[in-house]
């Protein structure tokens, strides 16, 4: 028999003397009273999206809200990707965690990094790019089973890995036992985020979780990228290429830029960090020190902070075989192990 | 709308020998105003006479004691980050470990209709515990999100994870959730505790704003819910934003308390959506509340929880048991 379309919606005006099969459907939905005409979505513009969106993260940045936490911009609606909570409690057992394992430092310069991520993916949230139109509108119109896409640049998801770590690490007790995740040290997946400069590519998202040092590595790409689109911040890039030597050398001295950025800002713990602690403890994988969760990263898994030899096109050798980075050509995963030593 | 503020000393006052460091929770004993239990990051679990302003019993965990409560007057159930879930018998003062958790245990509550101990943990499930015999009796995942918060009254049972997602659970037959919703606020669940009359529940978030939202899921009555800012301060042109961390309900008057970091507690009428009282501002964040079961006492636990907004001296970790008057609780 023909399944009745009209009773699937749920109002059939022949009722019992319908020809057609009144089925209940794979979703069975009851109307209580015939539906209400619905408000379509395109009803709401663009700009009215992005206006909800930047009124919402203004007041979150300047009221100083905690900045670990997930965001949903719509009613009913589900949340932006890429952000993920964290709640106080959660925070403060790192904390305690690493005074016992006298990490103390490392800690800290994580917390204060994934603040300052997160912080970076909100003020993201505040420049109505094409992308993340197209992303709002796809959380506005959400059903059931769909994927929303992540908005954000690639250095969120090392974050994401970040915060991933609290959720794995709560779940398997990375702190008493000593595992560490494999996902902080997984391989990254290099993403071409140098293509012609198409905006698109500038968010392509990137599945895969890296590590932290990925997530500095990346970062900084990301920063130089957004600079270069944007034409009115300076090149962050034109500053480590006067101290580049070798290609090892981004992350130290891009490293000491970014921290150098968020000092303005006002880190938040302020009295307990140093700049030197931080350079030191979260950028520096090639020697021996220990990673934040105490434990000696063995030499098999820095090879997932440097790529391979093989990955790299004849240009990005090119590029880290000399002296400086020519802006437009600076390979976008990290050097080989091999160029790195001096 | 006034807001009335009451004079300190008259009914108020603070207890003494107080935890050495931030308190996670305050409950008051089922039947009596008269004990307290207070769980706290220095790893104890303190039971206070609140009339006679004594601490009567201490007992430790490993790691800091994230919540705790009552089963009855003689026995206290309580879990931390060594996820172990604790009991006490406070006439023999004996423990017993009545199990683990895959991670840190973040909410206890027990749960009167079936005798049944409740621990809502980061390892994203709720576990249910026979309370007379050292057994979990059911596994419950929560969407693999951590539990963050948890409320059960009679049979509603209703915890608040990470990714602001909610599961309504009917605690007699926790073969599959009730309802599965989202929060109606938009950013991350701070608290979330059920009426007493059992018909919705309020739920706060990081962000200042608390929701009233109704369980019944028929249109009409979902069409009744709504949320309001509160626990902000407006300093020069900027408001600066705190989360409501703690929510207690007056069980006479299904008023309700919250609890915010900016230091003050507020009275709300829910279904008049009035607010009916502020108390004086406390020395810090306000971190976890309780109502007596006949709703003539407030515990109001104060300590520092963001680490992050730590200045050079630490506030003090202090617990004011405050007497509360119909005026302020008693809906106008």
């Amino acid at each position: 028999m023909i399944v009745c379309k009209f009773f699937q919606q749920g109002y059939c005006r022949y009722g019992q003397n319908c020809r057609f099969e009144h089925v209940y459907g794979s979703k069975y939905t009851y109307h209580a009273t015939t539906p209400q005409p619905v408000v379509t979505n395109t009803e709401h513009t663009d700009e009215q999206l992005v206006n909800q969106v930047q009124t919402d993260v203004k007041s979150v940045l300047h009221g100083s809200q905690w900045i670990l936490s997930c965001y949903a911009p719509y009613k009913e609606k589900p949340i932006i990707p890429g952000i993920h909570d964290l709640s106080p409690e959660e925070m403060r057992l790192f904390i305690y965690e690493s005074k016992r394992n006298n990490t103390l430092e490392q800690a800290i310069a994580y917390i204060n990094n994934l603040t300052r991520e997160t912080r970076q993916k909100y003020e993201q949230l505040l420049q109505p790019t094409p992308h993340l139109i197209k992303v709002l509108r796809s959380i506005m119109q959400y059903k059931e089973g769909q994927t929303v896409l992540s908005p954000f640049t690639a250095t969120q998801s090392g974050s994401g890995a970040a915060t991933s770590v609290f959720r794995s690490a709560v779940q398997s007790s990375v702190f008493t036992q000593n595992n560490p995740t494999p996902s902080i040290f997984s391989q990254n997946n290099p993403q071409n985020m140098f293509d012609n400069g198409a905006t698109n590519n500038m968010f392509a998202q990137n599945s895969t979780q890296l590590g932290i040092t990925d997530a500095g590595a990346k970062s900084i790409f990301a920063q130089a990228n957004q600079n270069v689109f944007a034409q009115n911040q300076t090149n962050v890039f034109s500053n480590t290429n006067q101290n580049l030597q070798n290609p090892s050398n981004i992350f130290a001295s891009a490293n000491q830029n970014l921290f150098k950025q968020n000092d303005t800002q006002g880190s938040p713990f302020q009295l307990n960090i140093s700049q030197q602690n931080m350079d030191t403890n979260t950028f520096q994988k090639s020697n021996t020190q220990q990673s934040i969760f105490g434990q000696n990263v063995p030499s098999v898994e820095q090879s997932g902070v440097y790529s391979k030899m093989e990955e790299l096109t004849p240009d990005d050798l090119e590029a880290f075989k000399s002296d400086k980075f020519q802006l437009g050509f600076v390979p976008e995963i990290a050097p080989p192990q091999e160029l790195c030593n001096n | 709308m006034t807001v009335t503020r009451v004079a300190e000393s008259r009914t108020e006052f603070k207890l003494k020998s107080l935890p050495e460091d931030a308190i996670s929770s305050v409950k008051f004993a089922p039947k009596s105003n008269q004990y307290l239990l207070v769980s706290s990051w220095d790893c104890s679990v303190r039971l206070y006479d609140v009339t006679a302003n004594i601490e009567r019993h201490k007992y430790n965990h490993e790691l800091p004691v994230l919540d705790v409560c009552f089963r009855d007057a003689v026995h206290s159930y309580s879990g931390g980050l060594d996820q172990t879930l604790k009991m006490y018998d406070l006439n023999a003062s004996t423990e017993t470990i009545l199990g683990e958790h895959k991670g840190a245990i973040r909410c206890v509550e027990f749960a009167s209709e079936l005798n049944a101990v409740l621990t809502g943990s980061w390892d994203g499930t709720v576990k249910m515990w026979d309370s007379r015999v050292p057994n979990c009796v059911g596994t419950y995942n929560q969407g693999n999100e951590r539990v963050y918060t948890m409320s059960i009254v009679g049979e509603k049972f209703v915890v608040g994870t990470s990714g602001r997602k909610i599961f309504v659970w009917d605690v007699r037959n926790m073969g599959h959730v009730n309802q599965r919703r989202e929060s109606s606020l938009k950013y991350q669940t701070r608290c979330i505790r059920v009426f007493p009359n059992k018909q919705g529940y309020v739920l706060s978030s990081i962000e200042g704003r608390v929701a009233v939202e109704y369980l019944d899921s028929n249109p009409e009555v979902q069409k009744k819910k709504y949320a309001f800012k509160c626990h902000r301060i407006k300093e020069g042109g900027l408001e600066k934003i705190y989360p409501v961390n703690a929510i207690s309900f007056h069980s006479v008057y299904n008023t309700f308390a919250t609890g915010g970091s900016d230091g003050y507690v507020n009275i709300w009428d829910g279904f008049n959506k009035k607010r009916l009282c502020q108390f004086h501002r406390y020395n810090t964040a306000v971190s976890a509340l309780a109502f007596s079961h006949d709703g003539s006492a407030l515990a109001i636990a104060c300590s520092q929880l963001d680490d992050s907004q730590i200045e050079a001296s630490k506030p003090e970790d202090t617990i004011y048991i405050r007497y509360v008057t119909d005026q302020e609780t008693k809906p106008k």
